[in-house]
C-alpha cells in the first residue's frame, strides 16, 4: 500500500491526541481502524470527483468523532474512577485540599479582616506608647472600670503618662440612620480620645476631630451598613433613641479595642464614672512599671484597692497576643506528640531508598503540617478575635483561644504524623489494598497482621496486630473456689 | 447475555444495518446518516455485549482493492436473536434500513 495522502495528516494528529485516552496496549489497533476508514473515505471522495477542499473538510468533521469514541473507551475502562482514586491518594491532593481550605477561609471571612488588623501597623501615631488601663480582679479575670477621680489623680501625678482619655466598654446599640435601623457595637469616649491616640486623618477632616460632641463612624460600618453614602457629615443619627451629629467617617484600617467596634460616640458626659482609660506613655514604658506607679499613686491619694488591681496593657503587645498563644499551643502539641510517639514515628525513614525520596518525604510532611497549623492559626484569629467585642481588654481572645490553639495544634500534629505513617515511603501516596494475614489465635501471634500495598507498587507495609488479652473472651478462666 | 441487552433505537438501527450487509464503520455511517461519534461508540457497546464481532480483513483483499486494511463487523448468533426481537419492538426499523446486500 502507498503512503497515506498528506491531507490525512491532520486526521493522524487528531487520532493521536484522542488515543491518549485509551490504554497504551489498545491504541495502535484503535488508531489503525479509524485511519483505515478515513483513508478509504478519502479514496471514495476522489473517485466521486468531489472538490478537494470540501472533501477534506468533511473528512476532518467525521474524524472529530474519534474523541467521542476514545472517551467511551476511557469511561468504559474505569479510567475516570482510577484517575480520581490515584489523585486522592497522592500527596498533591492532600496539600491541594489544605490550600483550598485556606482559600475558602480567605474568601468566606472577607479577606481575613481580623488577621490583617493584627498584622498591619496600628493606626495610631507612635503606637508603641498607647496603653489601656482597667481594673482586674485578683481572683478573676473580669475587667472593671477605673473611677473618674482616680483617673485624674493618675493623669496629674504619673511620670509615665503624658496624655489620658476615657472610654466605656464596648456594647451593642440600636442605630437609626438613613431610614434604616442597625445593630452595632459602640463605645462612648471623651473629647480628647482621638488626640490621645493620634489618629491620622486626612487634612479636610482633621478639624472635625476636635469637636466636643458627635459620633464617628468606622469605615467598615460606613461601607457595609450605610453603603458608602456621601455627605453624611453634620447629618443626625439616632443611637438608642438619642440624636447625635455625625462628625465623619474614620479612615480605613482604624480600629480600637476590637475590629467590631463601629461607632465612637464623643461625649464626655456620657462616659460612665467607672470607665476604661486610654493613655499615652513615655517612650519605652513597660506595663509592669506603669502598674506599679499607678498603684503607688493611688495609695498615696488614699485610694485602697480591695479585691482588684490596676491592669495596664500596651496595645501593640496586646494585638500580638494571639501569635504568642499560638506558639504556646504549638509547644503543647509538640510535647503531646513527643509523649505519645517519642521518636518512633521517624523509624520508617530507615528504609529510605534515596536522598531524593528523603527530601520528598520531609518536604511533604513540612508543607502539610505547616498548612494545617496555618489554618488553625487563622481560624483562631478570625473566630475568636474578629468576633470579640472587647478584644484588647480581654487579651485578644482570652482562655477560649488558648484552648483552641492547644487542641488545634495537637490534632494537626497527630493527624499529620498519622497520615505520613500510612503513606508509601517512596512516592508518598496513601497505601491501600489491605490484606489481612494470619490470625490472632495462631501460634505465631506476632505474624498476624495487615499488609498495605503502594498503588504504584513501590512496597508493602506490614502492620502487626497486637490484640490485648482482655479483649478476648476465651482468655478468662473461671476458678472454682 | 443477549436476552438482557437493552438497545437504544440508534444501536438497533446500526445492528440492523450490519444485518443488511454493511460491515464497515463508515459504510454504516453513510447508510444510517449517523455521525461517527455515535456510530463507533455504539459499535463498541454491541461488540462488548456480544451482539457483533469485529475482525481485520485479509491483506490480500485490501491490496487487490488498492486500499488500507479495514476492520469489519459481523453479527453473532446472539445478535441475530436480538435482531428478531428488535424488529418486533421497533416495527419501523425494517423500513428505515436499505435492502440486504451481498458481500
Amino acid at each position: 500500500m502507498d503512503f497515506p495522502p498528506i491531507v490525512l495528516l491532520p486526521c493522524r494528529i487528531l487520532l493521536s491526541l484522542a488515543a491518549l485516552m485509551l490504554p497504551q496496549n489498545a491504541r495502535a489497533e484503535w488508531t489503525g481502524e479509524w485511519f483505515a476508514e478515513l483513508w478509504c473515505r478519502w479514496i471514495a471522495i476522489q473517485e466521486l470527483g468531489e472538490s478537494q477542499a470540501s472533501g477534506a473538510w468533511h473528512l476532518y468533521i467525521t474524524c472529530a468523532g474519534c474523541f467521542r469514541d476514545a472517551w467511551w473507551h476511557f469511561f468504559e475502562s474505569g479510567g475516570i474512577r482510577l484517575l480520581i482514586l490515584d489523585w486522592v491518594r497522592s500527596p498533591q491532593w492532600c496539600v491541594g485540599a489544605l490550600l483550598a481550605l485556606l482559600t475558602g477561609l480567605f474568601f468566606a471571612t472577607g479577606f481575613l479582616p481580623a488577621t490583617r488588623d493584627i498584622v498591619s501597623p496600628l493606626p495610631y501615631a507612635n503606637a508603641s506608647t498607647i496603653a489601656v488601663i482597667s481594673r482586674t480582679g485578683r481572683m478573676e479575670a473580669t475587667r472593671k472600670g477605673i473611677p473618674d477621680d482616680l483617673a485624674w489623680q493618675w493623669k496629674k501625678k504619673s511620670r509615665l503618662i503624658t496624655a489620658l482619655a476615657r472610654c466605656s466598654f464596648p456594647k451593642p446599640m440600636r442605630i437609626t440612620a438613613l431610614n434604616g435601623a442597625h445593630e452595632a457595637v459602640a463605645i462612648n469616649v471623651t473629647d480628647n480620645f482621638f488626640s490621645t491616640l493620634g489618629v491620622k486623618m486626612p487634612p479636610h477632616a482633621a478639624h472635625q476631630l476636635h469637636r466636643r460632641e458627635g459620633v464617628w463612624l468606622s469605615n467598615a460600618f460606613w461601607r457595609t451598613q450605610l453603603h458608602s453614602a456621601r455627605g453624611l457629615t453634620d447629618e443626625t443619627l439616632t443611637v438608642n433613641g438619642r440624636e447625635l451629629t455625625i462628625d465623619g467617617v474614620l479612615p480605613p484600617g482604624f480600629w480600637f479595642l476590637a475590629p467590631t467596634v463601629s461607632l465612637y460616640i464623643v461625649d464626655s458626659s456620657a462616659v460612665p464614672p467607672q470607665s476604661m482609660l486610654v493613655v499615652r506613655c513615655i517612650e519605652h514604658g513597660k506595663a509592669g512599671a506603669l502598674q506599679r506607679e499607678l498603684q503607688h499613686v493611688a495609695e498615696n491619694a488614699g485610694y485602697e484597692f480591695a479585691t482588684t488591681a490596676p491592669h495596664a496593657m500596651f496595645v501593640q503587645d496586646a494585638v500580638k497576643t494571639p501569635l504568642w498563644l499560638f506558639i504556646f499551643g504549638l509547644f503543647v502539641g509538640v510535647v503531646m506528640v513527643t509523649i505519645a510517639h517519642g521518636s518512633r514515628w521517624m523509624n520508617c525513614r530507615e528504609t529510605s531508598p534515596s536522598l531524593r525520596a528523603n527530601w520528598r518525604w520531609w518536604g511533604f510532611f513540612f508543607w502539610k503540617t505547616t498548612l494545617g497549623l496555618l489554618l488553625v492559626l487563622l481560624i483562631g484569629i478570625e473566630a475568636f478575635v474578629g468576633c470579640n467585642q472587647q478584644a484588647i481588654s480581654e487579651a485578644l481572645g482570652g482562655p477560649a483561644l488558648i484552648w483552641f490553639y492547644m487542641v488545634g495544634c495537637t490534632l494537626v500534629l497527630f493527624a499529620s504524623i498519622s497520615d505520613q505513617q500510612s503513606r508509601c515511603r517512596v512516592c508518598q501516596r496513601l497505601l491501600g489494598f489491605p490484606i489481612r494475614i494470619g490470625c490472632p489465635g495462631c501460634l505465631f501471634l506476632d505474624w498476624a497482621g495487615t499488609e498495605f500495598l503502594c498503588p504504584q507498587g513501590h512496597g508493602v507495609l506490614y502492620v502487626p496486630h497486637h490484640v490485648t488479652c482482655w479483649e478476648e473472651a476465651d482468655r478468662w478462666v473461671l476458678l472454682e473456689v | 447475555m443477549s436476552e438482557d441487552v437493552k438497545l437504544s433505537h440508534s444501536a438497533a438501527l446500526i445492528l440492523r444495518t450490519i444485518d443488511c450487509g454493511y460491515f464497515y464503520g463508515f459504510d454504516i455511517m453513510d447508510v444510517t446518516g449517523l455521525p461517527s461519534g455515535t456510530v463507533y461508540p455504539a459499535l463498541r457497546r454491541l461488540e462488548r455485549d456480544g451482539l457483533i464481532t469485529a475482525k481485520w480483513e485479509d491483506d490480500a483483499t485490501a491490496i487487490a482493492e488498492q486500499r488500507p486494511v479495514r476492520r469489519y463487523y459481523r453479527m453473532t448468533r446472539a445478535g441475530k436473536q436480538s435482531m428478531v426481537r428488535l424488529v418486533e419492538k421497533y416495527p419501523l426499523l425494517e423500513k428505515l434500513t436499505p435492502a440486504k446486500r451481498g458481500k
